[in-house]
């Protein structure tokens, strides 16, 4: 595993109600995404702070899936009593997510490690046929 | 689509840098552009890259910005990045580009 460990592997928050979803086709994409997150009133009401790392961690997690994963990437918002989530799909149930530990930086791994600082929380689970990679944020 | 970013280019008044004047949204669809931009910037010698009418800037585009920096100190030239706001001060400050680019 060299210097890699692996996100906790678990299903979160099965009682999440579904506030939005993006399909995400390629990563032109990307800056629809962000413009959506940032005019959503669960992401807005919960202040400038949660909506910078909401959206910063949203197109991280989308760029990898769409880099890293199997077509289609889908995006969702969730919430789940005062956190809110961000989920992303892809169909690649192979590759297991991981997160590169003191890699220098530019060293690769980055996204994850900017998804790990502006989220409280990120894991990753996997269905029959899907993956996921999860953040969640306070709101 | 029209691109998401903008990249402005100028010589300093004193002719001692190139200015680049970046702006928009900096993500994957800025990254080769943005490298090829800041490789040809340093071939001239030293860069000031102005971040002030950037609102974005995602790990694949700040990679463009980490690599040009180790290709300035291995010249050396000189590399400064300023007028960074908002989420991207706080992208550059979080992964550790801040301090790496000396403040």
């Amino acid at each position: 595993m060299d210097a890699m460990s692996s996100l906790s592997a678990s299903v979160p928050y099965p009682r999440a109600t579904e506030i939005c979803r993006w399909t995400i086709a390629d990563f032109g994409d990307l800056r629809g995404l962000r413009a959506d997150l940032r005019a959503t009133e669960d992401v807005t009401a919960a202040g400038p702070d949660v909506v910078d790392r909401v959206t910063v961690v949203a197109n991280e997690l989308a760029t990898n899936a769409l880099r890293h994963g199997l077509p289609p990437t889908v995006v969702r918002l969730l919430r789940d009593g005062d956190r809110l989530i961000i989920d992303v799909a892809d169909h690649d149930r192979e590759g297991e997510p991981r997160i590169a530990e003191n890699r220098p930086l530019g060293g690769g791994g980055l996204g994850l490690q900017l998804t790990r600082r502006f989220a409280i929380d990120v894991g990753w689970y996997a269905t029959e046929l899907t993956k996921h990679v999860w953040a969640s944020f306070p709101s | 689509m029209a691109d998401s970013y903008t990249i402005g280019q100028e010589r300093a008044a004193d002719g001692s840098a190139t200015l680049l004047h970046l702006g928009g949204e900096l993500d994957i669809t800025a990254r080769d552009v943005l490298g090829e931009t800041l490789r040809a910037a340093l071939d001239d010698g030293d860069v000031v890259i102005d971040l002030d009418a950037v609102t974005f800037i995602d790990s694949e585009a700040l990679g463009a910005l980490v690599a040009a920096y180790h290709i300035a100190r291995a010249r050396p030239a000189g590399f400064r990045v300023v007028n960074a706001r908002g989420v991207v001060a706080r992208v550059l400050k979080v992964s550790g580009a801040l301090e790496l680019f000396g403040g």
